[in-house]
């Protein structure tokens, strides 16, 4: 097959894979159904404070997989919707930022800066409109850098990196995402230990389970869904309870502002901040292609760039950002939503998840067979069909048409969603708790997997308290396994040579830019403190 | 002493009926828990789950499957001690769990520990190379292997790897052997060029069919599917095989009634094309192979005797 075939197929894989339903005779393809649930869901999900896209990803991935199965026709259907997700929450963040000047996701936090302050002077909805076409512009730039460099990735990662240096690289990648994640290399170097050791118990390759303490119960390990739901989701939801007890539930009475004036976003307020859309996306899709540095640093940073670009042109007495102007908006909802595809750079390339919402899309493919992300999927196998280089290509199509989707219906979702903002947290959070344990039950019928699950919900809530994120401890979780086996592949592919690490320019390479990268971030965050 | 003989087999044979008639009304007393010695995805936990699906079809069972990897299957053997002996607690692993997992003593478990029901399949194990490599036969490989620096070959079990280093002995050859994960694990180090061989259990037919890899020894008894004309392992002066056979067992002392309805169900679909099951391991494996009951047993022993010596020779 050629690489035009392919794609062709990758598309035949979506359009004419299994239908949904009939509608009029003409079957509705079910990959393309769930894009769909998946990105209303995304919207609904990134417009509820206190709920984010990868709690949903993480909820709903067990629950797919016990409905769809293990085999590989599951694998669009479930990717599509989790993808789904991943794209609809950046853009439903945006919707009670603006509306009142509350972030419904983390990253959302920049939109409310100019988004709010519009809200007030009666704009809401044109700072609805810009938000909607400036994140759904940043999502398909990063996307087309994804298909664009994904397999060039791939290939040079298979062409160069041997053992030792795959090694060096997961190393690389987990002291970058310890030292660039939550503002203190100290506790993220602590969370991806604890995320290493955890992964630890009852591996190896000894007949004894290493780290079981003779129990039986830790003799298999703990299974990955137990400890990312736990960590993840059972941690915030102990968080906000707590949160809770401290303060009454404001969500209830919010302030709606009504709007007034013409609402119309003119061709002219578009070709104003289309550049800073472009700076934006370029800047997200830079940091999202990074693992670790998660959508809040690009929406910042797109922010700031925004900003030294409007000042630079601002006349004299117009409003500067912060004050409500519609580049502020564009330039943060630009910025966070270009991460989205980028993120899945590494994670299609190497098999290394870069943040949470790659974390699902990596245990998905784990969990359904006939696809491993990695370098052999972009093989261009012309003898015999690559099956996962098709599946990839399904994925795009997914991609594409959930942006589809967003560019559509998108506008419409988010307007609907403002109600989201109004569900009091104290009826979220038990649903949340009982979704979460349901989920981890559909996929392991067992109780111990229920009590390992709230044994890393306490833990997690232990990490929040003490201000350490547990994104490291996840994404060291998940790439435990593969440090291990590499390392130990590295050892004895060089004929038990200890120095594996060193044996070559590349490894050495990777393993001083783990060593800069820590001792750069806590030189930081020394400047930082001292400047505070 | 004639007439305590012909009493005997008369005994006997009410007992063969009785337990085949006892194995036709058995209806498992609750839901059942099928264990699957494999991580969710890949091939085998396919091979179980389809298993289950079809026992639930034409019986009418619950079944719920629960994956339970770790230790080549060694963890799911774990698994069964002080499980009910009713038959509603079995899974499905392979062989070498129950003679090379246990034979050095550490897994403080004997075959005799669990009870064997019936084997699905036997894995088509052979000695692969990418075609790359220009290697059209062992003697080739042996000859790089003399050539150059020591090739490296992967193993995807600690049985495997044992075999692999005394192929290697036997060869006068060194080779650093490399344990990977599973058979996908192997086809991506062997596609990335991050290895040079290794033994791989039926992931490799496709690469064959197309080309891109060529099998250069049978690993088992008998003569591959794909290359009838490659060398077994005793033809290269090793006498040990890895017959790895994909097989149910449940708790020691399981219900005899349970133990024989199982394998006669589970028999008829494996050896059956046209179920799912049984079209999966036609396509993988060139087909079902059902042998349960003494033969199992007499398998099972054997091997176990096997592995120990297979032990012994590798350590020294």
């Amino acid at each position: 097959m050629q690489p035009l075939d392919y794609i062709a197929a990758g598309i035949q894989a979506v359009i004419f894979g299994p239908a949904a339903f009939e509608l009029l005779g003409v079957p509705i393809p079910l990959t393309l159904v769930m894009v769909f649930a998946g990105v209303v869901t995304g919207i609904l999900v990134g417009a509820t404070p206190g709920l984010a896209g990868p709690m949903a990803m993480a909820i709903s991935l067990p629950i797919l997989i016990s409905f769809f199965g293990y085999n590989v026709e599951a694998l669009l259907p479930v990717l599509g919707f989790l993808i789904g997700i991943m794209k609809g929450a950046t853009l439903g963040g945006a919707v009670p930022a603006i509306l009142f000047n509350t972030p419904g996701t983390p990253d959302a936090y920049m939109t409310t800066l100019d988004g709010y302050p519009l809200t007030k002077q009666g704009q809401s909805r044109k700072a609805l409109k810009v938000a909607h076409l400036s994140s759904v512009s940043g999502d398909t730039f990063s996307d087309i850098a994804l298909f664009v460099c994904a397999p060039f990735v791939a290939l040079m990662v298979e062409r160069h990196l041997d053992f030792p240096e795959k090694t060096a690289l997961l190393i690389l990648s987990l002291s970058f995402i310890a030292a660039v994640i939550g503002g203190s290399p100290g506790k993220g170097l602590i969370s991806v230990a604890l995320g290493l050791i955890a992964v630890f118990i009852g591996g190896g390759e000894d007949f004894y389970p290493r780290l079981s303490l003779g129990t039986d119960a830790l003799a298999g390990g703990f299974s990955i869904m137990t400890a990312i739901l736990g960590i993840l989701i059972v941690g915030a939801v102990l968080k906000e309870y707590e949160d809770l007890w401290h303060r009454s539930n404001l969500s209830g009475a919010l302030e709606r502002i009504v709007d007034h004036g013409d609402q119309r976003l003119t061709r002219a307020e578009i070709l104003r901040i289309a550049p800073y859309i472009g700076q934006s996306s370029i800047v997200g899709t830079i940091i999202g292609a990074l693992p670790g540095i998660g959508t809040t640093l690009a929406a910042a940073l797109g922010y700031q760039l925004g900003r030294a670009r409007h000042e630079r042109r601002r006349s004299e007495g117009a409003p500067a950002f912060g004050e409500g102007v519609i580049e502020g908006v564009a330039a943060t909802e630009a910025a966070n939503s270009s991460v989205s595809g980028s993120n899945l750079i590494p994670v299609l390339g190497l098999g290394i998840p870069g943040n949470a919402a790659a974390v699902f899309i990596i245990l998905a493919t784990d969990s359904i067979g006939g696809f491993t992300p990695g370098p052999s999927v972009f093989r261009f196998s012309e003898s015999v069909v690559n099956t996962e280089l098709v599946l990839v290509f399904g994925l795009f199509t997914a991609m594409l048409f959930a942006n589809l989707v967003n560019w559509t219906f998108g506008g419409a979702f988010m307007r609907a969603a403002t109600v989201m903002v109004r569900v009091p947290k104290r009826t979220l959070l038990p649903v949340v708790l009982l979704l979460t344990l349901t989920a981890v039950y559909a996929q392991e019928p067992s109780m111990e997997s229920l009590w390992f699950t709230l044994g890393f919900g306490i833990l997690g809530y232990l990490m929040r308290k003490v201000d350490m994120s547990p994104l490291p401890f996840v994404i060291a979780f998940v790439l435990g396994g593969s440090l291990e086996n590499s390392a130990r592949q590295a050892f004895s592919a060089t004929g038990g040579d200890p120095y594996f690490l060193f044996s070559s320019w590349i490894s050495i390479f990777f393993l001083a830019g783990s060593v800069v990268t820590v001792v750069l971030a806590l030189r930081q965050k020394r400047t930082d403190s001292t400047q505070a | 002493m004639k007439k305590f003989l012909a009493l005997g087999a008369i005994a006997l044979g009410y007992s063969i009926a009785a337990t085949a008639s006892q194995a036709e009304d058995w209806t498992p007393p609750g839901p059942i828990t099928m264990h699957i010695a494999f991580p969710p995805g890949g091939g085998s936990d396919s091979q179980a789950r389809l298993i289950a699906e079809e026992l639930e079809t034409r019986y009418g069972w619950t079944i719920t499957p629960q994956n339970t990897p770790g230790k080549a299957g060694l963890i799911m053997a774990k698994e069964m001690q002080g499980a009910p002996t009713d038959g509603t607690v079995f899974g499905m692993g392979i062989s070498e769990a129950l003679d090379y997992g246990m034979a050095d003593g550490t897994a403080g478990m004997t075959p005799d520990d669990v009870t064997p029901i019936v084997t699905t399949t036997l894995a088509e194990v052979a000695f692969v190379v990418p075609a790359s490599k220009g290697w059209k036969n062992f003697d080739d490989f042996v000859a790089a292997a003399k050539a150059g620096e020591p090739l490296r070959v992967g193993a995807i079990t600690p049985k495997i790897a044992d075999v692999t280093y005394l192929m290697g002995k036997a060869a006068g050859i060194e080779m650093n052997i490399t344990m990977v994960q599973g058979g996908r694990g192997m086809m991506n180090a062997l596609y990335a060029g991050d290895l040079d061989a290794g033994f791989v259990a039926g992931a490799h037919s496709k690469g064959v069919k197309a080309g891109e890899l060529v099998e250069l020894v049978s690993g088992m008894s008998r003569p591959l599917n794909l290359t009838p004309d490659a060398p077994l392992l005793v033809d290269l002066g090793v006498p040990y095989n890895l017959d790895i056979y994909f097989m149910y067992f449940g708790p020691k002392d399981m219900d005899g009634a349970a133990q024989a309805k199982l394998a006669q169900s589970i028999s008829e679909i494996v050896l059956d094309d046209t179920t799912k099951a049984g079209a999966l391991l036609k396509a993988n494996f060139g087909g079902g192979e059902a042998i349960s009951g003494e033969a199992l047993q007499a398998f099972i022993d054997s091997s176990f005797v096997s592995a120990k010596e297979l032990m012994q020779a590798a350590s020294e």
